[in-house]
């Protein structure tokens, strides 16, 4: 299960205007130095969506605001209740912690609460842990072309909802949740999977280059 | 002095991301009237700019200088555009301008065409001048003309209009460089916060303009019509991002059901692209596997700076279909669907539909 840190502090402002609140407040690093230009997201915690994530990225100051869906129906049912605002970057090794899949116990995520009552949100956020990664080329065995195949990875630990695919451009990069062992399995049309033998670790801001090449499947006859 | 003979410029300036200050501080005033004889009518036109000679442009509430007198009513005459090429968002290059020749300028005019512009619209009738318009969006406000990026002769009119009645000219066409298709760079599955089995399907696209460059820092919204779910509890309100309504606000689904939840509007980032997260967003819904159909997604590039819950609607650049369950989201994608997660990884030898996620570099268009 997720072990989300609740609610640092809830502000009773009124709600910014009909339909929407802010969560705002400050970014720091682990060491506890406010943290600038970093990018702050905020999930929706129950809500179906299609579309942008809600993001702000931190000011000179570390200072961010966010403004999200909150509100009551006229019927009386809230929406936007809960949101899971968390430090995402991935070019600075902060992996979506949205996903179970990046969520540890040291993860530093809150999980904020808005009422109409309680109104606007303030929360100092942690940054991190930082994640690690995996870098590299995908090609074809053969003849070396290079391929976009589809990644696919887990926990070792087995819990299913630890799981996760991703297909990307090439050359790939893909954060990893650090000091956890992971499965990986890389597949791509037309080529027999490739199974990462034993499990990677990586540890925090860690790269580990990793080229692969990909047998072709011979022809369904 | 006898407009009929007067050969005028209209400078059409594009302006992506503010209102012309300037100008709107010079001339944001209502019009007034001061005669009202149909055949022979002064007007003080919007937005008029009083820049010509022997006119000024006072500071509110001071009154207007000038006045045009229009006697009798007649549409003016496009001639030619010095630019026909228009490119529009942010990352266009900055001011683009369209020069409009024609004759028979008059009374209070409004444009139409695929571009928001008759609000912003300056105009005088002395001859050597230049005459700014303002391109502030891209919606149509007339409602009768379809705008196309891409296309090198989207039609445009002016019309001297007067106590309710248009005066319209011929059309002439120019090229609108905008988005026309988005492609794949990334597709990723995993489940939504909080949730165990629930799924939800990020995936980011790179949007493209119609003279193949990136399409940066642009507006974006989704028009979006979702089907009957097949979940005992119903189809979920999902939050979706428009152009027209406001954040926060509700948002009718086009085909009947439950309504939606706008989350305002969305962005390209530097690099020309954005995340599209689908996802029903909680366990507990049943049967397992259950949801609905994407029936369609039209991702649109906003009108640039008109007020949300007016004329903000936008274009379509790209359009999605497919599926959201509790356990697989699907994307069309050609004649092919595109489900994730696969149930078996690895995939057996030659199944079709694996491994489930869209190859980079797909394209999708309206």
């Amino acid at each position: 299960m997720k072990s989300w840190l609740m609610l640092a502090l809830l502000a009773p402002l009124s709600l910014a205007s009909a339909g929407t609140a802010k969560i705002s407040g400050t970014v720091v690093d682990q060491g506890g130095t406010l943290t600038p230009n970093i990018v702050v997201e905020a999930s929706p915690v129950g809500m179906a969506w299609s579309g942008g994530i809600p993001q702000a990225k931190t000011d000179e100051h570390g200072h961010f605001v966010l403004t999200v869906v909150s509100g009551r129906e006229a019927y009386g049912t809230l929406y936007g209740q809960h949101w899971l605002v968390y430090v995402h970057q991935d070019d600075a090794y902060y992996p979506d912690l949205s996903s179970a899949f990046y969520s540890t116990p040291s993860t530093h995520a809150q999980t904020v609460e808005l009422t109409p009552e309680s109104g606007d949100a303030i929360i100092e956020l942690k940054a991190g842990p930082k994640a690690g990664a995996i870098t590299g080329h995908v090609i074809d065995s053969v003849t070396g072309t290079p391929l976009h195949p589809q990644f696919d990875l887990a926990w070792a630990s087995g819990d299913p909802s630890k799981r996760m695919g991703i297909r990307t451009r090439d050359p790939y990069r893909i954060l990893l949740p650090s000091n956890t062992e992971i499965k990986l399995i890389v597949q791509c049309e037309g080529h027999k999977p490739w199974i990462y033998p034993g499990v990677i670790n990586v540890g925090p801001a860690q790269d580990l280059p990793l080229d692969i090449k990909m047998d072709p499947e011979p022809a369904s006859k | 002095m006898l407009l009929d003979h007067l050969r005028l410029a209209v400078t059409v300036v594009l302006v992506a991301s503010a209102l012309p200050r300037a100008w709107a501080q010079q001339c944001s005033y209502a019009p007034t009237i001061t005669s009202s004889l149909p055949a022979s009518a002064t007007v003080y036109p919007p937005n008029y700019c009083a820049n010509g000679p022997g006119c000024s442009c006072p500071a509110p509430p001071g009154t207007w200088q000038c006045t045009v007198t229009c006697s009798p009513q007649q549409p003016c005459t496009l001639d030619q555009m010095a630019t026909t090429t228009l490119a529009s968002g942010p990352s266009s290059p900055q001011p683009d301008e369209m020069v409009v020749y024609g004759t028979n300028f008059c009374g209070t005019q409004r444009s139409q065409g695929p571009v928001w512009w008759q609000d912003y619209v300056q105009f005088d009738n002395v001859a050597g001048y230049t005459y700014g318009w303002q391109l502030v969006g891209i919606a149509n406000p007339l409602g009768n003309v379809s705008a196309q990026f891409g296309n090198t002769s989207n039609p445009f009119q002016i019309s001297n209009y007067n106590f309710g009645v248009d005066y319209w000219s011929n059309t002439l066409g120019f090229n609108l460089i905008g988005p026309v298709e988005m492609a794949v760079q990334q597709d990723v599955w995993d489940h939504c916060v909080g949730c165990t089995t629930t799924v939800r399907r990020k995936v980011t696209y790179e949007v493209v303009n119609s003279d193949g460059s990136v399409a940066a820092n642009i507006p974006l919204g989704e028009v979006m019509d979702l089907g009957t779910s097949g979940c005992f509890q119903g189809r979920p309100s999902i939050t979706i991002n428009s152009c027209t309504v406001a954040q926060g606000q509700s948002i009718g689904n086009p085909s009947g059901g439950t309504s939606n939840k706008s989350g305002g509007m969305w962005a390209t980032d530097g690099n020309g692209e954005f995340t599209d997260s689908w996802t029903m967003g909680a366990d507990g819904y049943t049967p397992a596997g259950c949801g609905f159909a994407a029936n369609y997604d039209h991702w649109q590039l906003c009108g640039l700076t008109a007020p949300l819950g007016s004329v903000n609607a936008g274009l379509t650049f790209a359009t999605l279909t497919g599926l959201v369950d509790t356990n697989r989201i699907g994307i069309n994608a050609g004649s092919k669907q595109y489900v994730l997660p696969v149930a078996i990884v690895p995939c057996p030898p030659n199944t079709p539909g694996c491994p489930g996620s869209i190859p980079v570099g797909t394209v999708f268009t309206p």
